[in-house]
């Protein structure tokens, strides 16, 4: 059975959603609240599997993130949250895993928290590019703060020479610097990236889209930081 | 018992749902259409009669249809669900509009009855 907590501040709402859920062989509707308080101590009190949660009603992304702490492996259902970016967004982020419109037949409702039940996410097709293009702009924004952009211009600049397949003593000659300048330079990058071998360090930068492609060249695989 | 015959129109699916079910509890009420929106109104009220019309749409909208709504069908009933399922009144020619507070399915079935035994 998929125990089933309906919360909805329209009595209309609530108390007919739970009718036609109950109605169903396989959903249980152990309670239906009005919101906040009353619903989270319900969360806690029943661990529903599935929580039905009227995103009309005011305050409803706090009362979710209250929901998300109050019971965490209970999956949100969100009813009528507008199509627009930010409002689908911040019901992602307060935990809600289904979305179902207002005008969605009850059938859509019935089945999405079936899905939810199953740890399955259930979205319109717009809701679901909302969602892919903020993780894309997660996934750029945690690139932006991965090790390899913590390297100065001086070091990827010798991250670029290696990946060229210079030794450590070609490039203290092309810079013109001491040859254990070039070793400790080295050995701060590869602290800072958290790789073993010189190779492996121009990989990274080069994945990261700071170098140009590396000419093939002697020495490339070479990864002991004092060659 | 009288049959009493009720025209839905709304346009939100899960209101529509429920606004349908809720009637179905009531063994002499039978939902004759349900319209997904107004644009067929005068035509469905022409083929079904109804005694009561279940309407939820903008309330101003409802307002404003309301005058022509009567002069054709004078003894219709009109029970407006407003606010996305909020509230409810119901209107008639006299007295035109009763509040009813905070709907539910069993005050919906209920008034329906007492309007219809007026």
């Amino acid at each position: 059975m998929i125990r089933t907590l309906v919360i909805a501040d329209i009595r209309l709402y609530r108390e007919g959603l739970a009718d036609f859920l109950a109605r169903e062989p396989d959903v249980e509707v152990v309670g239906t609240a009005i919101a906040g308080a009353e619903a989270a101590a319900m969360a806690v009190q029943e661990a529903p599997d599935v929580i039905v949660l009227d995103m009309a009603m005011i305050e409803s992304t706090a009362t979710a993130r209250q929901l998300a702490r109050a019971s965490p492996r209970t999956n949100i259902v969100a009813l009528a949250v507008p199509e627009t970016e930010p409002h689908v967004l911040a019901c992602a982020e307060a935990g809600a895993v289904a979305y179902v419109p207002r005008d969605a037949p009850i059938e859509a409702l019935v089945a999405a928290v079936r899905r939810a039940q199953q740890g399955e996410a259930v979205a319109s097709p717009q809701v679901t590019a909302a969602l892919l293009r903020r993780v894309a702009a997660l996934a750029a924004e945690n690139s932006l703060r991965a090790p390899v952009h913590t390297l100065t211009a001086r070091e990827l600049e010798i991250v670029g020479l290696i990946d060229r397949g210079l030794s450590n003593k070609q490039i203290a000659y092309t810079l013109s610097v001491e040859f254990a300048t070039v070793k400790n330079h080295v050995h701060r990058i590869l602290e800072k990236l958290g790789v073993d071998g010189r190779g492996e360090a121009a990989a990274h930068a080069r994945a990261a889209g700071l170098l140009v492609p590396a000419r093939a060249g002697p020495g490339t695989s070479t990864s002991e930081a004092s060659r | 018992m009288q049959q009493v015959r009720l025209l839905v129109v709304q346009p939100l699916g899960l209101l529509r749902d429920i606004l349908t079910d809720a009637l179905a509890n009531a063994d002499e009420f039978s939902v004759e259409e349900v319209l997904e929106d107004d644009d067929e109104i005068l035509a469905a009220l022409e083929r079904t009669a109804p005694h009561v019309l279940i309407w939820g749409d903008g309330e101003p909208d409802i307002g404003a249809v309301m005058p022509e709504l009567f002069k054709q069908h004078p003894r219709l009933k009109i029970l407006a669900v407003v606010g996305d399922g909020r509230r409810g009144y119901l209107w008639e020619l006299l007295p035109q509009r009763f509040a009813l507070g905070h709907l539910s399915g069993e005050l919906l079935v209920r008034t329906i009855r007492e309007a219809i035994d007026e």
